[in-house]
């Protein structure tokens, strides 16, 4: 915030120089990166934008993109819900999501305070090599799934959705709970032990509270790329299981007059990540760099 | 080295004995990281040395040895190079787009005193989106008859095919990669700037340095590995490329935008039902993606030591 209100200041100092042109140039040169800025910000709202504006078009106005004024209607929403039983694949996204989030936060922690609290050696080696397993391809193990799920008869059920997106949720899971839990000074933990609290104790009690922020955006965050995961879903899956982002392919074959459903779809499955996102929106981009910035 | 002494209560037994311990919370996430990534990739590699169909018993599965991969690898495959070369092309041109136009995005960001938090904010919408969502309003989008880009492009004449051209298919994966992960870079570099140390750069700029020479020689030696993870992990991500190019193209047309994950899912998850040989695919692009991840690993420790 401060180095923010230098910068101000040595802008202005600098723009308050004699030349009357110099300040002018300045002007324009901050007018044209605000509008690079806004014009970008746009133009990538825009799809967003569009595919709402479809999701309430009518048939006949589906088809004609140019109109641009049309009668909303909520048409294309309820045909989902009734025609396509689109709160059947919604509660299979809800519960998959929530049900692997859940085992990766609490083996997390119990890894995060093993990392952080402990002296390891190779502590960061351990702690990095978990984390490239986050950068495994779903498309490349989801054939090994796919064949234990067949003989173990786990095709189409949750369970099975929920082990393999621990592939991607617990390593980053346990990279981001280690990154908060080293903010906690060992101090804390020294003075609970001295009053003869146990481990576990610790870090319930003690940790999990202090950290509590940020665990919850850890949680946000897992919550979203379980959400929006595509290819387990689509291989693993069939009717009971199905997830929401595997619709998708309902609308790949359909011509023009289905598009506002496509669009209502789409619109459903982004919203709740939207409102995810802005939950912890300043964090998201610490997770989503791993925490390096 | 400033290690933090060891927990008091290990008594005398000491280090060891509190490594051990350490060690015993680890434990669990070892078992399931390894039950859910290192048992399923050796299963996969051994699928990958059988001649083995989909909905078939494991019994019916042929040993091959390494059939699969000569094949692929010495041109009896008609597919693999192509796929090679459509999922190069795409990892150097989707990174290449992405980081320069998320970088210039940040300088800006960071060049501008108001809105920020209101431009950063709306800039994650199309960031969070499922990627399959992503090719899916896209794939509206770029309609040949009801598609809005071709709406607006009518009355310039320059409406066109976009899905069915394989040179504008790719380009529209591009295009989609593109407009989903530049904020990505954008919103990263900028948090990189922010954070380190801004005194260099106020000297820089009251010394008279313009926009770009502040960026080349103050502050991106500064943020160069935030920088170099950035790109590692946009390398790695765009090599990994499925859910996007499925809902926009499927590879299509031809095979002008099968990329190895679309591969793999040609072989063995589509019709043909050829789970051994997407299996030696699927092999070849676990150990490019290992072999990058090595990068994002070596720039996270970088970018952890500056943070101290």
């Amino acid at each position: 915030m401060s180095a923010t209100i230098i910068t101000a200041t040595a802008t202005r100092t600098s723009a308050s120089a004699p030349r009357r042109s110099g300040s002018r140039l300045r002007l324009a040169l901050t007018a044209l990166r605000y509008a690079i800025l806004i014009v970008w910000t746009a133009v990538s709202l825009f799809p967003f934008y569009f595919t709402l504006a479809t999701s309430l078009k009518l048939k006949r106005d589906v088809i004609n993109p140019n109109s641009w004024f049309f009668s909303p209607t909520l048409d294309n929403y309820q045909d989902l819900f009734t025609g396509r039983n689109f709160l059947h694949y919604l509660s299979n996204s809800a519960v998959v999501s929530v049900g692997t989030v859940v085992p990766a936060l609490a083996l997390g922690l119990l890894a995060a305070y093993g990392l952080t609290r402990f002296e390891m050696t190779k502590e960061r080696s351990i702690a990095t090599t978990l984390l490239s397993f986050r950068m495994i391809p779903a498309i490349a193990v989801v054939i090994p799934f796919f064949l234990i799920g067949q003989f173990a008869g786990l095709i189409d059920t949750h369970f099975l959705l929920i082990v393999a997106y621990l592939t991607m949720n617990l390593p980053l899971a346990v990279w981001m709970l280690r990154g908060f839990m080293r903010d906690i000074p060992l101090e804390i933990d020294e003075a609970a032990q001295l009053d003869g609290a146990s481990r576990l104790y610790i870090l319930w009690r003690v940790h999990v509270p202090i950290m509590a922020p940020g665990i919850a955006s850890t949680g946000i965050l897992l919550l979203i790329q379980s959400w929006n995961e595509f290819a387990f879903a689509q291989f693993l899956t069939s009717t009971a299981a199905r997830t929401f982002p595997t619709t998708v392919g309902f609308f790949l074959s359909i011509t023009g007059t289905s598009f506002g459903q496509m669009a209502a779809a789409a619109i459903i499955g982004t919203l709740p990540v939207i409102v995810f996102a802005f939950l912890m929106r300043k964090r998201l981009v610490s997770g989503l760099s791993y925490g390096a910035v | 080295m400033t290690h933090a002494p060891p927990l008091r209560g290990s008594r005398r037994s000491g280090l060891q004995r509190t490594r051990r311990t350490g060690f015993l919370f680890v434990l669990p996430t070892l078992v399931v990281m390894f039950s859910v990534t290192i048992v399923p990739a050796i299963f996969l590699y051994l699928i990958s040395l059988f001649d083995y169909n989909r909905g078939t018993p494991l019994s019916a599965a042929r040993w091959v040895g390494l059939d699969n991969y000569t094949r692929l690898l010495f041109g009896r495959d008609d597919n693999f190079w192509p796929a090679v070369g459509v999922t190069m092309l795409f990892l150097i041109t989707a990174t290449v787009t992405t980081v320069l136009l998320g970088t210039v995005l940040a300088i800006l960001l960071d060049s501008v005193l108001r809105a920020r938090s209101v431009l950063t904010t709306l800039m994650l919408i199309p960031l969070i989106m499922a990627p399959v969502i992503a090719g899916l309003i896209w794939r509206l989008m770029l309609n040949d008859l009801y598609g809005v880009v071709n709406a607006i492009l009518a009355p310039f004449g320059a409406s066109q095919s976009w899905l069915g051209t394989p040179s504008l298919a790719f380009l529209s994966v591009l295009i989609v990669e593109t407009w989903q992960w530049t904020p990505f870079v954008a919103l990263i570099i900028f948090a990189g700037i922010q954070s380190v140390d801004a005194r260099p750069r106020e000297a820089a700029m009251i010394d008279g340095a313009n926009a770009f020479q502040l960026f080349r020689h103050v502050t991106f030696p500064m943020i160069q590995p935030i920088f170099g993870l950035v790109v590692a992990l946009r390398l790695i991500d765009s090599m990994k490329i499925f859910d996007t190019a499925y809902a926009l193209t499927q590879g299509g047309p031809g095979k002008a935008t099968e990329t190895l994950g679309l591969m793999v899912w040609h072989y063995g998850l589509y019709q043909t039902g050829w789970i051994g040989r997407a299996a030696a695919v699927a092999v070849l692009l676990l150990v490019l993606v290992v072999i990058l991840s090595n990068f994002v690993t070596r720039y996270l420790k970088k970018a952890e030591e500056l943070q101290g």
